[in-house]
């Protein structure tokens, strides 16, 4: 982990990685597309409509993956101080809010067909409904102070409190009796999906994650390039 | 303790001197709820049906417009530098601060939660479970909003960031809190959902004045 | 960005109103963000290689 608290080696490793990530995103999200899309079959129950969740859910999974991550990042940048946590946390929440943001969009154009509704106030959507606020009030609270890292060390705590919103997402269709279907592809005893429907489900989870690791490089750099920058404009001033 | 009582005495002593602050905090509990009346239109069968999420929503609202003063005065006179820098726990501090705080503006909310539910056409049987959720759940709301006026403290425009980061968290409490009068209201028991009001103001008593502390010092730092 | 929404609108008609809007959201967003993301790359990378070169630290 310190190994890479230097950001030039951080960016040598990155810039390494990057070709990968931009690669398997578009291997993963090209493979899992044609799956989702031409060669998986119709659900009995739910006719083609089933194919959101080849969208919805890994978005879902990517929301609370991501915040998971950025929890871990600001509870290394408040203990060890570890520089690149911050910077990562930084990258990393847009990410997070719009795989929350994409979650709620398919999540609602699924339920208009399948409910009847655009919306219910089931535990389930009114906790993801929470992260996407938590993602919201982490990015402003970064930016709301005119001392970047002040901003930083509050935006860290405050993802460390939202962390007790994770649990509840994933444990909220067990705990109550909700419209959304309870977990079938995470769960003690196997999938219960038809592996038909796995296939594209997976690769389009893998397409996200290289897709977030993408993204958070392109971020990451423009962050600590930008902070150069600004560290040289300082010195410059005075 | 005895730091515990000191400063709780003084930011009691500070509220009865600026005796205004609370009972503003009050007045706008009663107005902003009897605008519903207006909105809604004024049939007792519909004021009634939403009576108990209104106070709950009110009672939120009073309580958040309350919280941007309660580290800030410290922090601009000095006196938050002076309990940091003093040998007693910082946690004791916070804690008092809070306890403080939800005697200042949660209880005199309660005092005229009757009246509002009376305005508000509430059937009176339900009045129990409503008090009772309160009293359970406004500690809840005075520790979370702590932690928010932490972190938001000294930021620009701390209010409105300060709603953006406390409200989602608030949601639970209002949830079980409406729950419970629902609950009495269709003639079910509300044990359950005051329960889960009583355990989510055990978790945030183990846990929020430590967060809130550590919010406090790195906003003095 | 454009080409492959033509080819989704064409490939996907017999699905139904929901499951092309989708897509389409997942596209726009996913697609918007890592627009965003490039450009700043970009003007962070321009304006750091305006910097006259200097020691090793960030």
């Amino acid at each position: 982990m310190h190994r890479f608290a230097n950001p030039n080696r951080f960016l040598r490793l990155a810039r390494a990685v990057f070709p990968w990530a931009v690669g398997a995103t578009v291997a993963f999200l090209g493979a899992g597309l044609y799956y989702a899309l031409f060669a998986s079959p119709p659900d009995y129950q739910q006719g083609e409509t089933v194919r959101i969740m080849y969208v919805h859910v890994p978005s879902a999974w990517m929301a609370m993956f991501v915040y998971a991550a950025i929890a871990a990042a600001s509870a290394s940048a408040l203990i060890w101080k570890h520089p690149l946590a911050d910077i990562f946390a930084r990258a990393a929440s847009p990410i997070g809010a719009a795989f929350t943001f994409l979650a709620l969009v398919t999540g609602s154009l699924w339920g208009k067909p399948m409910w009847g509704a655009w919306w219910v106030w089931d535990a389930r959507l009114t906790s993801v409904l929470i992260l996407f606020f938590l993602y919201l009030g982490h990015m402003a609270l970064l930016n709301a102070f005119d001392d970047p890292a002040r901003g930083q060390r509050a935006a860290a705590i405050l993802a460390l409190v939202g962390v007790v919103n994770l649990p509840i997402i994933k444990f909220s269709v067990d705990w109550w009796n909700t419209l959304h279907q309870p977990a079938s592809v995470v769960r003690m005893g196997g999938p219960s999906i038809h592996p038909d429907m796995l296939t594209p489900l997976l690769l389009m989870a893998a397409g996200f994650t290289a897709y977030f690791v993408m993204t958070v490089i392109l971020r990451i750099e423009a962050e600590i390039l930008a902070r150069r920058v600004r560290a040289h404009r300082l010195m410059q001033g005075s | 303790m005895s730091a515990f009582a000191a400063l709780l005495r003084r930011d009691l002593r500070l509220a009865v001197r600026n005796g205004g602050d609370a009972l503003m905090v009050v007045a706008f509990f009663i107005v902003a709820g009897v605008l519903f009346p207006f909105g809604v239109g004024a049939e007792p069968a519909v004021l009634a049906r939403i009576a108990p999420g209104l106070v709950w929503v009110m009672a939120l609202l009073s309580v958040l417009l309350s919280l941007d003063r309660l580290f800030q005065s410290d922090y601009e006179d000095g006196s938050l530098a002076q309990i940091l820098l003093s040998p007693q726990a910082l946690v004791l501090a916070v804690a008092a601060k809070i306890a403080a705080h939800w005697l200042v503006t949660a209880v005199p909310l309660m005092i005229a939660t009757p009246l509002l539910a009376l305005l508000l056409s509430l059937d009176p049987a339900l009045l129990p479970p409503l008090l009772l959720g309160m009293l359970l759940g406004t500690p809840t709301l005075a520790i979370l909003g702590a932690i928010g006026a932490a972190l938001a403290l000294g930021a620009r425009r701390g209010g409105v960031l300060l709603s953006l980061l406390v409200l989602p968290l608030y949601i639970p409490v209002l949830v079980f809190g409406a729950g419970a009068v629902g609950a009495a209201a269709s003639g079910e028991p509300f044990q359950a959902p005051l329960m889960a009001l009583g355990a989510f103001l055990l978790a945030a008593l183990a846990l929020g004045p430590w967060a809130a502390a550590a919010s406090l010092r790195q906003a003095a730092q | 960005m454009i080409a492959p929404l033509f080819v989704f609108a064409a490939a996907t008609p017999t699905y139904g109103a929901y499951v092309y809007p989708a897509y389409l959201a997942a596209i726009v967003v996913l697609g918007a963000l890592l627009i965003a993301s490039v450009r700043r790359r970009a003007r962070a990378r321009r304006e750091a290689q305006a910097l006259p070169p200097r020691g090793d630290s960030a």
